[in-house]
């Protein structure tokens, strides 16, 4: 047994109390090392085909990865997994911050929760004790109050909560989940599959060192350490810890590529207020990490004069509420994250959402009767922060949009499904796919719906001598190609880098620590798996955890009835670009069609439906799935 | 000239600062200009010269020009 550990993980069922555990084989855990494949794995054994993601039957899986917890930079990711109630696809979410460390160190890999609460819970792992206890008392509380009760009852302030708000008790599909307040499982509404559960939270502690169970641990200790002292010395990461990902604003915004305005213009004319200097001078009050991170990406801000409970805007929330709703006041955008923080929504999507309904306002398809009132135009910053307590409380016209933007747009109808920018229901982060066709392939085909961590971007593979570039070599990129490109070679690039992210989410690494998008070389990413794992892995068997992944995602939405047809852009992407670098700009539609199937056919998947074949699947080790569906 | 490195452009300047102003005694290509300074050129994706964008290959700059350089940006 080369790692030292039993591979333990919780079984919770909310409706009868039960609580077990159940060890994993080391042989198992190596085809599925922890985050999205483990929860790729359960969801689709043990969810039965049709559930309701409100319904009891819904299983939420919280997973952390192999190097979750390890003693080096970047990797305190975990996954949490279910049904969406935002897009009816598989549900993934990750986050960093310190919740999955403290569940490794308690000593499990994984948590999975079925059933539903008689009244609100919440779940107390203690190391190997775990406990259901009352949460009768923080329903209704914003999460900084709730964690500080939970903490206060436990006598601890060292646990670890992950927790919905207020939002995913009101079950809005697409309320998220937090973790120390400032680290969010934000996409695809997971935080309402807890509320519909009457799960409040999971806290945590543990005292089970990573090092005790590490196949190497002095190796692996001397890695980290070297990695450390790496971060200063790469661009990217330098990068990451002076600014954050503020930092984006003002370069994605030259190159016409700052969504604005629902994504009907590339470059907003009021970026000077809101880009990093502006930030920096207006909000920043310090810098913070996540578990044994030396980036310290993490952003702590001001507002009104007093630091904000919940850290500060990153590029997501930052350019969803500013540049897309039109709106460059930094303390609006500052106090528009503390209430979604507050509530626990996720911010793209409710961004999005609202930049839907100005969209839609603007266009006279609603008025002041439907919007109680409300001027709901682009640029009114009062109308947005007034939206989002709304769409929380799921009050008034709120309770419309806390649907999501593609129902909403079902229900206000006149076409307003052109102003829904989302794919299988869920909103487009911020990130112009008609300046980088890969992403925008990640949106349309990614299993979760439109996410902008599925490949690494376009950009940083224009240059054969830039340093992400050469950094990619090792994964298989050594051909330099355009950003605005979807050809053959392209699309071959577009495979790996989504095999590599997947297989990030797979083990626990953030987006930001290995190559291309991060300093750790991926020479390092391999020796970081095998001195914690002792397994001699390749550069093969890791792209192969994340296509492994990858699949049991796509069957998991091919059981649910999803098929080629949902892996589209919105109309939009398909139409010029108003403004900035890249006016006039758009993609051609047959040719994306034409890309998505070349991309089908060299994944193994039937390249009209987009279905996995047999073949692949057995070669992957997936049989098993393929029987289940008939395949 | 004032020389603003964009993004992670930053990292390569002197003391790691975005904005420096440079004097130059003549006109000199950028991409020379920037070889001085240790910015390397494989990691500049757009060049701004007085508010235009510019092929950084064909740029000149001399000493009343406003110069932004940015890099390709990846998201997160
Ligand atoms: S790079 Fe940033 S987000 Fe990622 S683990 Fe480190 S501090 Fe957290």
């Amino acid at each position: 047994m080369p790692m030292k550990t039993d591979f333990k993980v919780l079984r919770v069922d909310l409706t009868t109390g039960n609580i077990q555990t159940e060890l994993l084989s080391e042989d198992f855990y190596k085809r599925y090392p922890g985050g999205k494949a483990l929860a790729g794995y359960y969801l689709l054994r043990e969810m039965p085909a049709n559930t309701e993601p409100f319904d009891p039957e819904n299983v939420l899986i919280l997973a952390a990865g192999l190097l979750t917890g390890a003693p080096v930079s970047t990797t305190p990711r975990y996954v949490v997994a279910g049904r969406s109630p935002l897009t009816y696809a598989v549900g993934s979410s990750e986050a960093a911050g310190y919740w999955g460390p403290e569940l490794k160190q308690a000593g499990y890999e994984a948590v999975i929760i079925t059933g539903r609460a008689e009244n609100p819970v919440y779940l107390w792992i203690n190391d190997q004790e775990v406990e259901i206890r009352s949460a009768e008392n923080l329903w209704g509380r914003t999460t900084a109050e709730a964690q500080a009760m939970i903490r206060e009852a436990l006598g601890d302030e060292k646990v670890r909560v992950l927790q919905t708000g207020i939002a995913g008790e009101n079950l809005v599909r697409f309320a998220g989940l937090t973790n120390d307040l400032r680290h969010f499982n934000g996409r695809n509404g997971l935080g309402a599959v807890f509320g519909a559960k009457n799960l409040k939270a999971v806290a945590v502690r543990g005292t089970r060192r990573y090092q005790e169970i590490a196949h190497d641990p002095d190796g692996l200790r001397e890695l980290g350490r070297k990695l450390a002292r790496q971060v200063r010395d790469n661009p990217q990461s330098w990068e990451l810890q002076h600014r954050g990902t503020p930092g984006l604003i003002e370069p994605l915004n030259v190159s016409g590529m700052l969504p604005t305005r629902n994504f009907r213009q590339g470059a907003f004319e009021q970026m000077e207020d809101i880009k990093w200097e502006a930030y920096e001078k207006e909000l920043l009050i310090a810098r913070r990490t996540c578990f044994a991170c030396a980036v310290r990406c993490k952003r702590e801000v001001q507002i009104d004069g007093k630091p904000s409970e919940y850290g500060g805007p990153e590029y997501e929330t930052l350019a969803s509420f500013s540049s897309n709703c039109g709106i460059s006041d930094l303390h609006v955008i500052a106090k528009a994250n503390e209430l979604c923080n507050a509530y626990m929504l996720d911010s793209i999507s409710t961004g999005v959402t609202i930049s839907f309904a100005m969209e839609c306002f603007e266009n006279g398809l609603i008025g002041l009767d439907d919007t109680d009132g409300i001027e709901l135009r682009f640029g009114n910053a009062d109308a947005m922060l007034a939206m989002i307590e709304k769409i929380a409380k799921r009050d008034g016209f709120g309770d419309i949009l806390a649907e999501g933007s593609k129902r909403a747009a079902e229900k206000i109808g006149n076409g307003a499904i052109d102003y829904a920018q989302q794919v299988k229901g869920q909103e487009v982060p911020m990130h112009e796919p008609r300046g980088k066709y890969n992403v925008g392939m990640g949106y349309a085909v990614a299993e979760i719906g439109a996410d902008h961590l599925i490949v690494a971007h376009d950009t940083m593979f224009t240059n054969p001598d830039s340093l992400p570039f050469r950094n990619a070599a090792p994964l298989g990129i050594t051909q330099a190609e355009p950003a605005r490109s979807l050809s053959d070679e392209k699309v071959r690039q577009y495979l790996i880098l989504e095999n590599w992210n997947s297989f990030e989410n797979t083990v626990g690494y953030c987006f930001f620590g290995p190559a291309p998008r991060g300093f750790i070389h991926p020479d390092d990413v391999l020796a970081s798996i095998n001195l914690a794992s002792g397994w001699n892995m390749t550069f093969d068997d890791l792209l192969e955890i994340g296509e492994r992944a990858v699949n049991l995602h796509r069957l998991f939405n091919v059981r649910e009835g999803f098929t080629s047809k949902d892996d589209d852009l919105p109309k939009r992407f398909y139409e010029p670009l108003e403004n900035g670098f890249l006016e006039g700009e758009s993609i051609d539609h047959d040719l994306f069609l034409a890309a998505r199937a070349h991309l089908y056919q060299i994944k193994g998947w039937d390249p009209e439906t987009g279905i996995p074949t047999r073949p692949r699947l057995e070669h992957l080790g997936l049989g098993w799935a393929a029987d289940l569906l008939n395949l | 000239m004032i020389l603003y490195a964009g993004g992670y452009l930053a990292f390569y300047t002197p003391d790691q600062n975005p904005e420096m102003a440079c004097v130059l005694a003549d006109q000199v290509p950028l991409r020379d200009l920037l070889s001085e300074i240790g910015i390397p050129a494989a990691e500049v994706q757009l060049v701004i010269l007085n508010g235009a964008i510019v092929d950084l290959e064909q740029t000149y700059v001399q000493n009343q020009d406003v110069v932004k350089i940015f890099p390709g940006v990846d998201g997160g």
